[in-house]
């Protein structure tokens, strides 16, 4: 057992030119060819958004509320009604209304007329 | 404050030898020892935005002991796994440095500690350090440091000792 407790323990010298070395793996990290990794990354993660946004400006705008809501004689709300199919027939037109045309439509439900008014 | 360039490489400068012989206390390796120190700076550097000068010293200790205990334990899984024979460059200590009887018997002393003693007494004898500073590495009281530091160097002395029965019995 050594003596003095300084003696248990034996200091070692670190191999020559620890601080050359860890300066250069800083400087490493510091350059831009250090952070080159993340340059794909970068210009990926870029490409990416610029797609996405050309997308949403271009993309096909959802179908308009149809119009004709006697495009379907299946709607619900004519089935509702007892429709059973689409009404093709104009029943009348009025000279004077601006070219309104009316269409009756045809109905299961005795007692029951209904008239459709087409814009002009 | 963050830490610069200049206050880096002074701390470096100051500490690498002491770290290095603290490292090597855990991975009997002499060039496991450097990369690790090397690491250690490496990942203060990383986090120089964040560090106080004041405490980067007590940080980087606590770094590289941190990665040492995690290349002690690859080494353990590799050699139970088979994937290392224990007498391996990894594990042999370097003999050049660590020679002779008295020597193999203070590291496999060292090995016995528990790992709280082990830390402090080798912080203590070879890390250049105060009781303050290591008791902020280790995360306790300086008065703890000091009594750790007395439990591990007691237990060296007994391993190191040869029992006086054992000669008397001869």
């Amino acid at each position: 057992m050594p003596d003095n407790d300084s003696e248990l323990f034996e200091r070692l010298d670190p191999p020559a030119g620890g601080l050359d070395r860890l300066m250069a793996r800083i400087d490493a990290l510091e350059r831009p060819e250090g952070r080159a990794w993340r340059m794909p990354l970068v210009a990926g993660l870029g490409v990416v958004g610029a797609a996405l946004l050309v997308w949403l400006a271009v993309r096909p705008s959802p179908p308009a509320p149809a119009t004709d809501l006697l495009a379907s004689a299946t709607h619900p709300s004519f089935a509702a009604l007892g429709l059973t199919e689409r009404p093709e027939q104009a029943v009348s037109q009025q000279p004077g209304g601006d070219g309104e045309r009316f269409r009756q439509l045809p109905s299961s439900s005795p007692g029951v007329v209904i008239f459709v008014v087409d814009g002009p | 404050m963050a830490l610069d360039r200049r206050a880096f490489e002074l701390l470096f400068v100051e500490h690498e030898a002491p770290l290095y012989n603290v490292v090597f206390r855990y991975v009997w390796h002499r060039e496991d020892a450097a990369e690790l120190v090397q690491e250690a700076f490496v990942r203060l550097w990383k986090l120089r935005a964040r560090v106080e000068p004041a405490t980067a010293k007590a940080l980087v200790y606590r770094i590289a002991i941190n990665l040492a205990i995690s290349r002690r334990r690859w080494l353990g899984l590799r050699r139970f796994v088979g994937l290392e024979d224990a007498t391996t460059a990894s594990e042999a200590p370097d003999e050049a440095i660590l020679s002779g009887q008295a020597r193999d018997q203070l590291r496999a002393a060292l090995e016995r500690l528990p790992s709280r003693l082990r830390e402090v007494v080798v912080l203590c004898e070879l890390g250049e350090l105060s009781y303050a500073e290591i008791a902020e590495i280790v995360g306790v009281r300086p008065g703890t440091v000091g009594s750790r530091r007395n439990e591990a160097l007691t237990r060296l002395r007994r391993s190191l000792d040869p029992p006086q029965g054992k000669h008397d019995a001869r």
